[in-house]
């Protein structure tokens, strides 16, 4: 028996300051915010810049290129709604831009990766969601 | 500033505790806290932080701070709280508390940390362990406690060549000092193979690289150090006590085998104490997983980068060895019930300094160490503890 939790962990685009970037999200483009005061591309997005406190930031869309920094594959211990996803792995990306982000690494198998490979972004669904992810180039 | 010491301290057994609930659990280290120290009772502590990261989630139960001290019988007329931080709760409710007392807001100070983990379904407890990354950025992925070890881990691989069997040496070593402590859930020792055959939880930490979900709680009791002969006999002194915080996340991290923030904070305490590296006798650090105790050597200054898988293959971290590192088993094989194990850390120094630790004791340790880590490695809390002279 599983308890119900009330709340996923998928963020609703609806009661969120970043409805734009899911949106495009689902479109297949990666996208992040940009603060022209500063020249600072900011990971993850955001309605503040940390550096200067500027709100008045900018959408840009990010190359979705880079090297995989570090990854894993998680064979046990998914949290609520990911059971059936076992065993997935999850990548730590450095991408082009020198932004690092985690993302669900798909379309291939762990030992057919290895650090520093090639990795280009794309999207998988769950559910209504898109699931940020990179797929070797 | 008036520095805090430890008057009493004590454990309750750390397990799968389906005997008791929550309070009942914090009790029974509380009452072994009182009874190690002398002239001092509830009705005489005047605050109280309670370390607890998920009762919420964990026993469905919020405010947790005044419900134990209510059922402790402590009246605290200067405040209770409670502490949360992740796994480094417990580090952070002590040094709040010793700045009760090196501020003159408190006198006597209970520090209770206490996690009743077992009564959740498991994926709860899976979900609420994944929630201490960020949810929208991070847990979305699926991302987990061992998974983000995991990471750290192959690059710790990659950069230095460290081995999995080095990390099987953190595991072999732990359960061979939690055999000698009556309280750890793991009492039995583990052989390099049992390590290799372990199952894998993410790759490419196994079984044996993790540390228990656990229930259990940790006490201790503090005073200003120029009353603490009032109190215990052997009062051990909080010479220091550090705390730094990075982001949280794996984006905010300049390396994962590098962490800055824990520098940060053994810095400050090194420097706050008068002490380095080479004068610690014993420590008690934050082996959530094998990996991690491999990298706080290197960050604590016991070796040189990337020489942690070295340093615990060559037998310095035993008993007996350069410094005696997780003498009471460590979250390995003592068991990380995330609230209690910060405080759970002292409790172990304090009994090392005391000369009460039993067949566990390191000879004539007069210098001990905590090294408390919460979330991803994003943030430390360094503790420095001397038996008062």
């Amino acid at each position: 028996m599983t308890t119900p939790h009330i709340f996923k962990l998928e963020p609703n685009p609806s009661e969120t300051k970043l409805k734009k970037f899911y949106e495009t999200l689902r479109e297949g483009r990666l996208t992040t915010t940009y603060c022209g005061k500063c020249s600072l591309t900011h990971w993850p997005p955001r309605m503040v810049c940390p550096n200067c406190m500027n709100e008045d930031l900018n959408w840009i869309e990010l190359s979705g290129k880079g090297r995989l920094y570090a990854f894993t594959e998680v064979m046990d211990g998914a949290p609520l709604g990911m059971e059936d996803e076992l065993p997935y792995i999850i990548g730590v990306v450095e991408l082009d831009e020198g932004i690092r982000l985690l993302a669900r690494i798909v379309d291939t198998k762990y030992g057919e990766l290895r650090i520093g490979q090639r990795v280009v972004f794309t999207i998988k669904p769950r559910g209504d969601f898109a699931v940020l992810s990179f797929r070797p180039e | 500033m008036n520095k805090a010491a430890i008057v009493g301290a004590g454990l309750s057994k750390f397990g799968k505790r389906g005997d008791v609930s929550l309070r009942e659990l914090a009790a029974e280290a509380a009452v072994e806290a009182f009874k190690h120290a002398k002239n001092i009772e509830p009705r005489d502590i005047d605050a109280v932080f309670v370390s607890c990261a998920q009762p919420e989630r964990l026993v469905v139960q919020s405010n947790v701070s005044p419900l134990i001290a209510e059922y402790l019988g402590v009246k605290p007329s200067r405040g209770a709280v409670r502490v949360e931080a992740a796994c480094s709760s417990g580090g952070v409710a002590l040094r709040l508390a010793s700045a009760m007392i090196a501020g003159g807001y408190a006198e006597n100070v209970l520090v209770l940390g206490v996690e009743k983990m077992h009564a959740a379904p498991r994926e709860e407890v899976m979900t609420s362990l994944s929630i201490v990354a960020d949810r929208e950025w991070e847990s979305i992925h699926g991302i987990n406690a061992p998974a983000g070890f995991a990471l750290v881990a192959q690059r710790h691989m990659h950069e230095y060549g460290t081995t999995e069997e080095q990390m099987g040496y953190v595991a072999l070593k732990n359960h061979k000092n939690g055999e000698m402590n009556p309280k750890a859930m793991f009492r039995k020792r583990i052989t390099i193979q049992e390590y290799a055959d372990s199952p894998v939880i993410s790759r490419p930490l196994k079984l044996y690289d993790c540390s228990p979900i656990c229930d259990g709680a940790a006490c201790v009791i503090l005073t200003a150090a120029e009353r603490a002969r009032r109190y215990n006999d052997t009062p051990i002194i909080i010479e220091a006590i550090a705390q730094s915080t990075s982001g949280n996340t794996v984006s905010s991290l300049e390396s994962l085998t590098t962490w800055p923030a824990m520098r940060e904070a053994v810095s400050q305490a090194y420097r706050a104490a008068g002490v380095g590296p080479g004068d610690i006798d014993v420590a008690e650090v934050h082996d959530c997983f094998t990996i991690a105790e491999i990298v706080e050597y290197e960050e604590l200054g016991f070796c040189e980068k990337g020489m942690g898988g070295r340093f615990v293959e060559d037998g310095q971290s035993d008993i007996g060895g350069r410094v005696a590192v997780n003498t009471s088993g460590g979250l390995k094989a003592k068991g990380h019930p995330i609230g209690a194990t910060g405080v759970a850390q002292a409790v172990e120094i304090v009994f090392q300094l005391q000369g009460e630790a039993g067949k566990r004791q390191v000879g004539g340790a007069e210098i001990g160490l905590t090294h408390n880590l919460g979330g991803f490695a994003v943030n430390h809390v360094v503790g420095i503890y001397r038996r008062a002279t």
